[in-house]
């Protein structure tokens, strides 16, 4: 037997082997647990949940789809899923284009690359919470730095945080900012994995950088495209705390979102139930995105 | 290919590479920018909060704002929590994905591969959805404001699992006979062994759980509802609603409340990028 040749199984044979076979189930015992009891276990109640009216201090009663029903004629639900669908579309397209841009920008040699990509990078890890208060100060109405250069450049000032009409776009804006340096990070990756013969192959046939970009990068690349596309797409259908902190779902409903509905519902109306059906919608629509997203790019890829 | 369209060529690319030079550090400007100000911020005295046109940098430079913010509330006792919660977290986690991680790659047991889907699949429940029953969990377990309560639910990390996994693979088997038959244990076989072997991987993964640990807020926010529990970044969230009229002082506890992260990330850039390239998954 070839010894190199890796499937040496423990399992296998020898008889000192033969008491340790449990050992692999001692290993992951801790976490088939935890696992269980804080994943798999809490899915199915919660499931079970959006069928009930439960006001925690009483015992959960079920109530068939009543829930459902009256998510239909929630005004505030159908704002929370409207402002999540236009945050997921409005920020899910510039944080991969503008990743894209930047990582083809980076992926040159040039000075100070390893600089640039750290200070691109960093919002990313930067403490959401943290980050949400300094934008809540730079989008100060009549202080804050943002409408200051606008005034500078003689342009009225915003009222970004204090309006319904632009108290999305603040929050999209100030999401955008926090994530383009994932996608950097992502597509750098991809870049490096092109074996550069393509490019060279391609300048020899006399394509220009826009051709190369168009039809050798991208092609390549689309199954990281999909990557960043589907794990964004589902870290935005779950934004939060941006919202909890920089507008608390205002002015009005105006920037409500699923899972803020989902905290205001549990944990300041103690609506248990409710609250877990609105969740059962947020899983629904995170499962459907991811898999008709795998469909349309998995299938392109087969051009 | 002619000369002269070689010449005019090279002449365009040159012109576009210092175009592409200057946008990358213009957006690189306006990306760090914000951070800038928070330190600005930070520093200025009350009356130069309210001015217009700002000051770039304060006119008077005020140190002392940043001991005045943070003796303003139990920002001590703030820290304390999250350091306390993000080292545990953080150590129980490596132990876990490690042993979890040679359990899926160097052993085989039966069922092996659905359990290593399920666990894998598990990560794609989003943790918003399992908000409500967890809390009851936790609430039946009467861990609501303990440190235990906001751990437990970090703790397991598939991702980790997967990448000890990964990295496992390519160790050789031989080590690990050669430990047995010098009469080594499983355990210590695996304590001595393989964990010292898995420290670049474990290295990425203790960076990626102490910023996902620091940076927690949503769960200790519901779990924590007495104050001397509060971690950093709910506390924070608490001390705005306080001092909203004092961004001077809110933006000196956030800069103390970076630096931290600021500092693991300078020591272990390599890491994060490596971490996020190795699998993509971790966001």
């Amino acid at each position: 037997m070839n010894k190199s040749a890796k499937s040496l199984s423990p399992i296998r044979g020898s008889s000192w082997l033969r008491n340790k076979q449990y050992t692999p189930i001692a290993f992951l015992a801790p976490t088939l647990v935890l696992l269980l009891t804080f994943a798999i276990i809490p899915m199915f109640w919660g499931l079970g949940l959006a069928f009930t009216e439960y006001p925690l201090l009483q015992p959960p009663r079920f109530i068939g789809l009543e829930n459902f029903r009256r998510l239909m004629d929630d005004p505030v639900f159908w704002a929370s899923l409207r402002n999540t669908c236009y945050y997921i579309i409005g920020t899910v397209p510039p944080r991969i284009i503008l990743g894209f841009v930047v990582a083809l920008l980076l992926n040159q040699a040039i000075l100070g690359r390893n600089l640039l990509r750290a200070m691109f990078y960093f919002p990313v890890i930067a403490p959401l919470v943290s980050v949400s208060l300094l934008w809540q100060w730079m989008f100060n109405t009549h202080f804050g730095v943002i409408n200051s250069l606008l005034r500078l450049i003689g342009l009225a000032p915003v009222p970004w945080l204090t309006s319904s009409k632009y108290a999305l776009t603040a929050v999209m804006i100030m999401s955008v900012w926090k994530t383009i340096g994932w996608n950097m990070v992502v597509f750098l990756a991809g870049l490096q994995g092109i074996s550069p013969s393509y490019y060279e192959a391609a300048q020899i046939d006399g394509a220009n950088s826009w051709q190369c970009t168009r039809y050798i990068t991208l092609p390549l690349l689309r199954p990281i495209v999909l990557l960043a596309l589907v794990i964004s797409t589902i870290n935005s259908s779950k934004v939060f705390e941006q919202v909890y902190i920089m507008t608390g779902g205002g002015p009005g409903y105006s920037t409500m979102t699923l899972v803020q509905q989902v905290y205001h519902s549990a944990f300041q109306s103690y609506e248990m139930g409710y609250a877990s059906a609105i969740s059962l919608v947020l899983f629904a629509i995170v499962m459907v995105l991811s898999v008709i997203q795998f469909k349309y790019l998995g299938d392109r890829t087969d051009e | 290919m002619n000369r002269i369209g070689t010449f005019s060529n090279g002449k365009v690319k040159v012109l576009g590479r210092y175009l592409a030079y200057t946008l990358l550090i213009c957006t690189a400007i306006t990306t760090i920018f914000p951070f800038f100000w928070m330190v600005s911020t930070a520093l200025k005295p009350d009356n130069e909060l309210y001015r217009f046109p700002p000051n770039l940098v304060p006119k008077k430079v005020m140190w002392s704002n940043l001991s005045k913010a943070w003796s303003s509330g139990p920002f001590n006792r703030y820290l304390f929590n999250t350091v306390l919660i993000t080292i545990i977290t953080t150590s129980i986690t490596l132990l876990l994905s490690s042993l979890g991680g040679v359990a899926f790659g160097k052993y085989k047991f039966p069922g092996q591969k659905i359990l290593f889907a399920a666990i894998l699949g598990v990560m794609m429940i989003p943790p918003q959805v399992t908000l409500v029953p967890n809390y009851l969990i936790l609430r039946g377990l009467r861990a609501l404001n303990t440190y235990w309560g906001v751990i437990a639910v970090s703790v397991v990390n598939p991702f980790g699992i997967f990448l000890v996994r990964q990295y496992m693979q390519s160790i050789p088997d031989e080590l690990m006979d050669a430990a047995r038959i010098d009469g080594c244990s499983e355990w210590m076989t695996f304590w001595r062994i393989l964990l010292p072997l898995m420290k670049p991987v474990l290295g990425t993964l203790a960076i990626f759980s102490f910023t996902d640990n620091w940076n927690s807020f949503m769960w200790p926010l519901i779990i924590m509802d007495r104050q001397e529990m509060y971690t950093l970044q709910v506390g924070l969230a608490f001390f705005r609603g306080q001092h909203m009229a004092y961004p001077n002082l809110l933006m000196a506890v956030n800069v103390v409340a970076i630096i931290p992260v600021l500092v693991v990330f300078l020591l272990f850039q390599k890491y994060f990028v490596q971490g996020i390239q190795l699998t993509g998954l971790k966001g």
